[in-house]
């Protein structure tokens, strides 16, 4: 069996250098933590679940959960960011495809995937020289109807129970959930951000109660959280891959109205049982 | 419904790096190779998020057209002055 040995909520998204002051540097010396963390844990791989930012995804198709499945990738390049390739991990991607069609969960195979900044950004916080695989899943959180959190959820479970059952013995796997948290992007609200909003998402899953957040309707989201909020799908399908026996780290936090978004960071760690 | 037009624009503008690069030249002959309103084109060429948000253009399109259209947005959105702290080789 495979073992989930951390999970990680965090901002995938940095601004121009210095344009929020202090509080953006706290937030990158959060993000690099993070990957520290990471690092220190020697994972074999990461599962990093974001946002598509519309140059894989059009409007012409919004597939509401999707899996990259290459055994390699390389970056889009938006907001100046390096397009050399990284790994994928192809094998473990066909068998959650695989895992996820036998829970009766549709999952869309992406190939050619190319990672914009909601993936690459905190894939090289946690691997700057590009050497750990990475399985990127791709939630849409930006068309309606985007999908309920309780679906995030489900499949969160999912991806534990075949990490648990399906993986080989040893095998180390990092979830990493990303985006938000509280923006409002695209309408008149513009730079608008909720602190308590995103307090309330982070306590809950900190305290291992993140399937509490399933309780709450996509109306709920996108008024306290905004449109953009709707981004903790991808910490919610985290918190569900760890599961509720956890001991939960706040790593960073900063409102930034600068950079339009309430951004966080955190530590899962399972408690042996 | 050109809203259609207006988003395949936004599309073209970043699968095409020769068009993005006119685009930002001279937006005005990029937008004449697209069968949209004339008060579409203005509001395309004003380029501000309230034109855009009232043009009924996605939000994340929102972004990516800004960042073709204004170079403050593209400079505010390059994060490269933070890759070398993490140890990041971008040659």
């Amino acid at each position: 069996m495979g073992k989930i040995v951390a999970g990680y909520g965090t901002a995938h998204i940095m601004m121009a250098r210095h344009s929020a002051g202090e509080r953006g540097e706290r937030v990158f010396a959060g993000m690099k933590d993070i990957g520290q963390r990471i690092r220190a844990l020697e994972p074999d791989l990461a599962i990093i679940i974001s946002s598509d930012h519309m140059y894989n995804y059009s409007l012409d198709m919004q597939p509401p959960f999707a899996l990259a499945t290459d055994d390699a990738f390389v970056p889009f390049g938006d907001m100046d960011l390096p397009k050399e390739a990284f790994p994928g991990h192809a094998g473990f991607a066909d068998g959650l495809m695989q895992a996820s069609s036998e829970a009766y969960f549709d999952l869309t195979r992406l190939t050619n995937y190319r990672p914009d900044h909601g993936v690459i950004l905190p894939y090289l916080m946690m691997s700057p020289q590009r050497t750990l695989p990475a399985v990127p899943l791709i939630i849409n959180t930006s068309c309606d109807p985007v999908p309920p959190l309780r679906r995030a959820w489900q499949l969160g479970e999912i991806i534990a129970a075949f990490c648990r059952d399906k993986r080989p013995a040893q095998e180390r796997i990092v979830v990493v959930g990303t985006g938000g948290l509280s923006h409002w992007l695209g309408v008149p609200e513009l730079g608008k951000t909720n602190p308590q909003f995103d307090h309330a998402v982070m306590d809950a899953i900190l305290s291992g109660h993140g399937k509490n957040l399933t309780a709450w309707s996509q109306e709920k989201v996108r008024a306290e959280g905004g449109n953009g909020g709707q981004e903790i799908l991808n910490w919610v399908c985290m918190a569900a891959a760890l599961g509720p026996s956890v001991k939960g780290e706040r790593i960073y936090y900063e409102d930034i109205p600068e950079w339009v978004t309430g951004m966080g960071g955190l530590e899962l760690r399972p408690i042996a049982a | 419904m050109s809203l259609v037009q207006v988003h395949a624009l936004v599309r073209d503008l970043y699968r095409q790096p020769d068009l993005f690069k006119r685009f930002q030249q001279t937006p005005e002959d990029v937008l004449r190779d697209y069968d949209i309103t004339a008060d579409e084109r203005a509001q395309l060429l004003d380029g501000s998020p309230g034109a855009l948000h009232a043009l009924g253009m996605h939000p994340l399109v929102q972004m990516v057209y800004g960042v073709a259209k204004n170079p403050a947005m593209k400079t505010q959105l390059a994060v490269t002055a933070y890759l070398h702290d993490i140890g990041v080789d971008a040659s």
